[in-house]
């Protein structure tokens, strides 16, 4: 099963540049299947098509599909990097197994 | 090209500024005067920390203000300020931050920054770097440490 990610910051320059390839090397650690897509925050409101959205950033939206969003900063920062990772990882292999589990 | 470009007449050392705006606007000018930007670039870039501030709670808070729109060449320009200037915080915790140095970037193309970005982000976390930077008084100076802590991703002038 492929996990889709997108990972949304203001401008979508900087953070989304770090974040981006800090969860791919991540993800390739742990041998998850992924798509990874970038996005400008004012639009994860509204997104569809994806399975978890990473912000890097300040926001307090919420998806309108109910698509989790987590904070990644500290994927940024350093700063809390493990909690997150951990975190993160469990929100990942909890939407691997949903896939899994819809698509027999 | 990989890289950020930077030279000496982009860092400005122990800078006195009025606020947040103050200092964003020198160093885009330092910028513009090289045409390493168009005009374009300040507003845009003024306009991005007020709707997403760049506020680092690092070991010494750092901003970092960005953006590609009006960039013709990546570069780095760096201040150290003499005393804190407010900054709103990146994390979206709402606070503000008295910063102490500003990297404000131009970048054209993020994907082939990639490394020297990463390179950025582990240089906030190291607390003594930053401070050695706030120590010195001369342009030169910060930009031999900056090269030994960014390596050939910082393209020197």
């Amino acid at each position: 099963m492929t996990v889709r990610l997108v990972v949304a910051c203001g401008g979508g320059i900087f953070t989304t540049t770090v974040v981006t390839d800090r969860i791919k090397e991540i993800l390739w650690k742990e041998k998850i299947r992924f798509t990874i897509t970038p996005a400008k925050i004012t639009e994860i409101a509204n997104l569809r098509d994806a399975d978890l959205i990473v912000v890097t950033g300040k926001t307090t939206t919420r998806n309108a599909n109910n698509i989790p969003v987590l904070i990644g900063m500290p994927l940024f920062t350093g700063v809390g990097a493990e909690e997150f990772t951990e975190q993160f990882l469990r929100e990942v292999r909890r939407i691997e197994e949903e896939k899994k589990n819809a698509n027999p | 090209m990989p890289g950020l470009y930077i030279d000496k007449d982009l860092v400005l050392v122990n800078l006195e500024v009025q606020d947040r705006d103050d200092v964003i606007v020198r160093l885009s000018r330092l910028a513009l005067a090289k045409d390493l930007v168009s005009e374009e670039f300040i507003p845009n870039v003024l306009r991005r920390e007020l709707e997403f501030p760049t506020g680092l709670d690092t070991g010494v808070p750092v901003a970092i203000p960005h953006i590609g729109e009006g960039c013709r060449k990546s570069f780095l320009s760096v201040a150290t300020l003499k005393s804190p200037v407010l900054f709103g915080a990146m994390d979206g915790s709402e606070h503000e931050l008295g910063v102490r140095i500003v990297f404000l970037f131009g970048i054209t193309n993020p994907q082939e920054q990639v490394e020297v970005l990463k390179r950025f982000v582990r240089v906030f976390q190291e607390r003594c770097s930053l401070e050695r930077m706030i120590g010195l008084d001369d342009p030169e100076e910060a930009i031999r440490l900056l090269k030994t802590l960014l390596g050939e991703c910082l393209i020197t002038g």
